[in-house]
């Protein structure tokens, strides 16, 4: 970006905003710890279960998080840091958002990368991504207690065909995921496989010996084996 | 902190349990509506902001054509995604996922490492409040991480030693693939048909944005109809 829009990207007020915006995605993830906290026990959980809840997903996060941010640096060479922490922060994937600004820039008659990408280009770009993001936030506010009803209503049914159902909607969703990222190229195909019999002996394992910690590290340890064996494919 | 204090009323005393979960449900639709709509007001101060502020206004026209772009290139998940990833999820999983973003990469990942880690049954109460957990507290770390690469961006990157960058260039499949082998483990059969429902319609020739969509409702489908059968056969003898 030029010099006048780059000052413009990540000026003050703009870096005030983008705060506010973290602040409140990290208030809301704190009051839902509250509340899940004060009802664990009457879905049975102790509190030896809440706290290793709470581990796994710290463990479980930091390499999908360093995945998230090493994406992200592409991004603020576009985007400038408080744009791009205000989307990322929020909602979206980093393909999606730099999709979005492309869009956006396009909109006012220039490409992202050229040097005529005027202030007036990057505010396009804002208004695009705050306003086209919103939709998510949007339909999730408005009928996510639309969609609870709906599940009440199969529970009443056949209270087993939740639990059915949802471990078969994150199949579904991982299969297709899964064969989406695997079909990209021989080294992706050997993550994916990698990681997932990785996981599969974890689970085994952690089960017959019971290691109960190692459940808690089952998802980092098997995204490293199966990282680290794509990477070596590359090697040769 | 919340609206409804607790009220002892004679219908609370009764169930104790599904009470609870109802309250916890009534607690998450305040919160998740409250920061949702915060965030959406919040939405309009940058570019209104940068319009009239800052006086950088592009004028409406482009403005018009940017969002009805947007609206063409991915509109249709607004809508398919929140209804794709509930039953995963759950309401209060709902409400954290589309705040912090990054669903199918960290929050579902995390949360159903949460409910494994303590043997929680997917769909049960249990496993939604320890999803609920393993999503919070993913939010948490991802917006520390990320603020800590942006303030220290570049030297951050630096210090990463370049095999350790280029792994990275795998991390969607890794993460891809343990999420299935974790549901897989138990349930061979049906990780390899999600995988080839996966498979198969990923080549199918339809319109690329529906097809995880299709995906899921086809493998709910399928999985509810062996069950059934399954449940046909244990009738019967």
């Amino acid at each position: 970006m030029n010099e006048e829009v780059a000052k413009v990207a990540s000026s003050t007020p703009l870096w005030i905003m983008a705060f506010i915006f973290v602040g409140i995605v990290m208030f809301q993830a704190l009051v839902f710890l509250k509340i899940a906290k004060k009802s664990a026990p009457d879905v049975g959980m102790s509190s030896r279960e809440v706290k290793t809840a709470i581990r796994t997903g710290f463990i479980s996060s930091l390499g999908p998080s360093f995945g998230i941010a090493i994406v992200l640096i592409s991004l603020i060479a576009l985007l400038g840091s408080p744009l791009t922490l205000m989307r990322i922060g929020i909602i979206g994937s980093a393909a999606t958002e730099s999709a979005a600004a492309g869009i956006g820039a396009n909109a006012f008659g220039v490409e992202l990368t050229s040097d005529d990408f005027s202030t007036q280009a990057f505010t396009t770009v804002v208004w695009t991504m705050c306003l086209g993001g919103m939709g998510w936030l949007l339909f999730a506010a408005l009928f996510t207690k639309s969609l609870g009803n709906t599940q009440k209503k199969i529970e009443k049914k056949n209270p087993k065909a939740m639990t059915i159902i949802s471990s078969a909607a994150m199949l579904g969703a991982f299969g297709y995921l899964a064969s989406e990222q695997m079909v990209t190229s021989v080294s992706h195909t050997i993550a994916g496989i990698v990681a997932l019999f990785s996981m599969v002996v974890i689970m085994i394992v952690a089960e017959r010996g019971n290691f109960s910690w190692l459940k808690e590290w089952a998802l980092g340890i098997a995204m490293v084996i199966g990282m680290a064996s794509a990477y070596f494919t590359t090697l040769f | 902190m919340s609206l409804n204090p607790e009220k002892v009323t004679p219908e609370n005393v009764a169930t104790e349990t599904t009470n609870g979960m109802e309250h916890f449900h009534r607690k998450a639709h305040f919160w998740g509506r409250l920061t949702l709509f915060t965030l959406i007001l919040m939405c309009f101060v940058p570019p209104l902001y940068m319009s009239f502020i800052l006086d950088t206004h592009p004028g409406w026209g482009p403005i018009f054509t940017g969002l009805v772009g947007y609206a063409g290139f991915i509109g249709i998940m607004w809508v398919l995604e929140p209804i794709t990833y509930y039953p995963t999820l759950g309401i209060a999983g709902t409400y954290l996922a589309f705040l912090t973003g990054n669903i199918a990469n960290m929050c579902l990942p995390c949360s159903v490492s949460a409910q494994k880690a303590i043997g929680a049954e997917s769909g049960s109460r249990k496993a939604e409040i320890a999803g609920v957990f393993g999503i919070a507290i993913a939010s948490l770390v991802n917006i520390i991480v990320i603020v800590l690469i942006i303030l220290g961006g570049t030297y951050i990157l630096s210090i990463i030693p370049p095999a350790v960058e280029s792994s990275f260039g795998f991390v969607l499949p890794a993460i891809f693939g343990a999420v299935l082998g974790q549901f897989a483990y138990k349930k061979p059969t049906y990780g390899i048909i999600a995988v080839v429902v996966g498979m198969a319609v990923l080549f199918s020739p339809i319109f690329g944005l529906i097809k995880i969509a299709l995906c899921v409702a086809l493998t709910i489908s399928i999985i509810l109809f062996m069950e059934k059968q399954k449940d046909k056969k244990a009738n019967a003898n």
